[in-house]
């Protein structure tokens, strides 16, 4: 019998603002087990929660772990690595508290709740295969959201930021132009925009699916049978994220103890690249594993990315926006969906236009529309060399959409 | 194990310098099957058991989540030694409960049914998807779940009841030529048996999808739109269910005061419920976690906004009464303010006569995801253009989206026939609390000036 024990620690203080006050404080520290023993070409799960042992994973994978799941496909290569990125302090809930309360001073027309959640976690992964892995790191995880008083919206804004620095001074001041943007309301006409949504992953959707190499392989990609393929502008370059632990992505293997630390390409100059794959699917099609194979404590391993990202170029995004007479920032953009012909379409709650690289005021409500691939070809106007919210932020895509007002 | 007995054997009768203190238990038992191609990646069953820990001092609320139940004096110890001092100005003063112990499922839940029948179950449903010539990859998940909370609090109420649920989802590709379609079949038990027979369901399912294939997209723009029960739960809880959460209007004395109950906020065919009572379904809570009884809420009858939906902090503050709608996701989460299963009552008009009405509007079936913000979305399955004498044309939908303040005065027909949809696989999302489950349903709607892309 073979077996791997994927233990998770976290400690988490969270900080929650509710109608301009900070009304709670949370602690939570929760060990969260995955067990998985092999026997007669099967892998039997289970998982736990709290402090254990071995000899009670056994007795519990006996008890809980079911049939199984077919196990034909080996096991990751014997390897030892332990490594430890910078925990997080409790420093940021003051910051937190501060940044919230000099909000509600300065912006009496609005109303500020959300929460900011500290977090460390300890990662390991040892087997009877060889696996001798960990990883620590902490993330500072926040958000404000604001509502204008009376405008009846459950949000007419947020702030928010990511990483394992406190920087929410810095973010807030950045954001607060978004703020102030909310007073001015800019009338605009449907038409053709360059359009730069913050969180663009779900115009994506089809596109991701087609790296998946069981999908590619099956033939029910958008992208299958296209691999090597100039589908894309050729400055798009696209990856998953390797160990860069100071974002706080400190993974540095997957649920299968494959070690991947550096990024790997999808999209090379618009030419569709590589497929991710674990050791299942590696087995299967008869390639190799890229260290996709991500599982949670209590599931299964499965097809997933580490972090995906534009490659930065050249110009801020203010900067390329500066070119044209009109633009579109979604803040929020909720919802959307992508149809199985890549076709992509999504209101925007929250939208702002920029004239010229400056910013002019609240968009109308409008929904947007593009193709993936309009959105990263034939229509990609450019990709930022910055953050949205701060230069160390994901690059900006900024596409022409068709823009319709509501 | 009793865990309603470990909380009293602890904290009965225990003094405690705050103001207030609850522990809520659940002990929970899980199991998860995920065929990919035929392929099982996952069969297990997940045991899970952990308490959630609230003190109240000084207006301010301190929260442990922990799985070491024989330190829950300890935990509530710590919270009351802590210096915060909050702003809030209300009291929080539940009213004590008679005991409340509600089982339905002891002896007849998904622990007790062996993980070899159901992964049987759903692999029989993976292999009469396979039989069909056109689908090209499946993704197939069954999940269960069994829940037994116990609660225990500084007034003396103290509650224990047990939840049960399943769902299965079946996924599948089709592809003809370069064109694929996605779609999936769902459904939902609170026993084993209701999971069983299928076949014809997911059988007439892909025939429909089959049409999808070639299907054009829609010209994106203002339609009427015409829901079906599903759709039109979603669209409630979507559209106004959300609006209705009074955390989202705390310290907004305006908005308070222009959405006073009372006001008319809707079309008159409109009157929406939330409730917890419903037996079987996914939102299902009879009681919620803070102790406060499940009861029939009317959030807008025939047009008039009639309630919101609280906790006892809402409530207070906002001088209403508490309405069972304080939850918590599991163990590791606060309850805040969520709904249970919101639905539209039925209205006065046969399915026929609106379909008849209903030419050059659009009909959308089977949802994807929604979002509930100020403009609402439905990602529906399937769409079609209904013409003359309700004839169907499969058209491709991406996104339904409207107005929260417009859309409910834009309903122009409800249907009499009603259904209550629930799943076992997803649910709500609030906050970082995501899943939560829920029902929701309704009749078949009608709504103009929808945008449609």
């Amino acid at each position: 019998m073979e077996y791997d024990f994927l233990k998770i620690v976290e400690d988490t203080v969270t900080l929650k603002a509710e109608g301009n006050k900070i009304v709670s404080s949370k602690k939570s520290s929760i060990q969260r087990n995955g067990f998985r023993r092999f026997e007669n070409d099967l892998m039997i799960q289970t998982s736990s929660l709290g402090e254990t042992n071995l000899e009670r994973l056994l007795i519990e994978s006996k008890k809980y772990g079911g049939l199984g799941a077919a196990h034909n496909f080996g096991f990751s290569k014997e390897v030892k690595d332990h490594r430890k990125s910078n925990s997080v302090n409790s420093d940021a809930l003051e910051s937190y508290k501060v940044a919230l309360s000099n909000l509600v001073d300065k912006y009496p027309d609005f109303v500020f709740s959300g929460q900011c959640v500290v977090s460390n976690k300890n990662v390991f992964l040892n087997s009877s295969y060889g696996l001798d892995l960990s990883t620590a790191g902490g993330i500072i995880d926040w958000y404000i959201i604001y509502q204008r008083k009376g405008s009846g919206n459950m949000l007419d804004g947020y702030m928010f930021g990511q990483g394992n620095q406190n920087t929410i001074f810095e973010s807030v001041k950045n954001q607060e132009v978004f703020l102030e943007g909310q007073n001015f309301k800019i009338d605009l006409q449907s038409g053709h925009y360059p359009v730069l949504l913050v969180e663009e992953k779900s115009v994506l959707k089809k596109l991701l699916e087609s790296f998946m190499v069981n999908k590619y392989e099956e033939g029910s990609a958008l992208y299958s049978g296209k691999l090597g393929a100039q589908l894309f502008n050729q400055k798009v370059e696209f990856y998953d994220s390797g160990y860069h632990p100071e974002t706080g992505n400190y993974m540095f293997f997957d649920g299968e103890g494959t070690i991947r630390d550096h990024d790997l390409l999808l999209i090379k100059d618009g030419v569709f690249s590589s497929l991710v794959s674990d050791l299942r699917y590696a087995n299967k099609y008869a390639t190799h594993t890229t260290g996709n194979g991500l599982r949670g404590y209590n599931r299964g391993v499965s097809l997933d990315f580490k972090g995906l990202h534009f490659r930065k170029r050249d110009s801020s995004w203010k900067e390329i926006l500066k070119s044209f007479p009109t633009c579109i920032v979604g803040l929020l953009a909720a919802g959307g969906e992508s149809n199985d012909l890549g076709e992509f379409s999504t209101p925007v709650q929250i939208g702002y236009i920029f004239k010229n690289g400056e910013l002019e005021g609240l968009a109308p409500q409008i929904t947007v529309k593009t193709s993936i691939d309009q959105f990263l070809g034939s229509k990609l106007i450019d990709i930022s060399s910055d953050g949205f919210m701060s230069d160390k932020g994901e690059a900006c895509v900024i596409s022409e959409m068709e823009v319709m007002v509501n | 194990m009793n865990y309603l007995e470990v909380l009293k054997k602890q904290l009965v009768d225990k003094k405690f310098d705050c103001e207030y203190w609850d522990v809520r238990i659940e002990d929970v038992i899980e199991t998860t099957i995920d065929i990919a191609d035929g392929e099982v990646l996952t069969c297990s069953t997940s045991p899970s058991l952990g308490a959630f820990v609230r003190v109240r001092k000084n207006s301010f609320w301190l929260y442990e989540s922990t799985t070491n139940l024989n330190d829950l004096v300890r935990a509530i110890r710590d919270m009351c030694e802590k210096n915060y001092k909050g702003t809030a100005v209300h009291n929080y003063k539940p009213e004590k409960l008679a005991p409340y112990s509600k089982f339905l499922f002891i002896d007849d839940n998904f622990s007790k049914i062996s993980i070899e029948r159901k992964l049987n179950l759903i692999k029989s449903y993976e292999k009469y998807v396979k039989q069909e010539e056109l689908v090209k990859s499946t993704r197939n998940t069954y999940k269960d779940i069994y829940k037994v909370k116990s609660f225990i609090n500084s007034v003396g109420t103290e509650f224990e009841y047990d939840f049960n649920q399943a769902g299965i989802i079946v996924r599948y590709t089709l592809k003809s030529g370069t064109k694929t379609f996605d779609d999936k079949f769902l459904t939902y038990g609170a026993k084993f048996s209701d999971l069983e027979g299928h076949e014809f369901k997911i059988k007439n399912l892909i025939s429909e999808s089959i049409n999808f294939v070639d299907a054009p997209s829609i010209e994106p723009g203002k339609y009427r739109v015409l829901f079906t029960p599903e759709v039109a739960g979603v669209f409630t809880h979507e559209s106004f269910g959300h609006k209705s959460e009074a955390d989202f209007m705390l310290g907004d004395p305006k908005a308070i005061e222009d959405w006073k109950i009372g006001s008319v906020v809707a079309s008159s065919k409109l009157t929406i419920v939330d409730s917890g009572l419903h037996q079987f379904t996914s939102g299902y809570c009879p009681i919620d976690d803070e102790g406060t009884l499940a009861k029939k809420n009317y959030l807008i009858k025939n047009g008039i906004l009639s309630g919101r939906l609280h906790s006892i902090d809402t409530a207070t503050q906002m001088k209403e009464s508490p309405t069972g709608n304080s939850r918590a996701m599991n163990f590791e989460f606060e309850p805040i303010v969520r709904m249970t299963s919101t639905y539209i009552e039925a209205g006065d008009e046969t399915l026929e006569d609106l379909l008849n009405r209903s030419e050059g509007a659009v009909l959308v079936e089977g949802v994807k995801h929604g979002s509930g913000l100020s403009t609402f979305t439905i990602a529906p399955h399937r769409g079609y253009l209904i013409g003359k004498n309700g004839a169907k044309k499969p058209v491709r939908v991406s996104v339904v989206s409207g107005s929260v303040f417009e859309t409910l005065k834009n309903i122009e027909g409800v249907s009499t026939n009603f259904e209550l949809h629930s799943s076992a696989i997803g649910g709500c999302g609030k906050m970082d609390q995501w899943p939560l489950p829920v029902a929701d349903g309704g009749p078949y709607i009608l709504v103009k000036d929808m945008q449609v892309s």
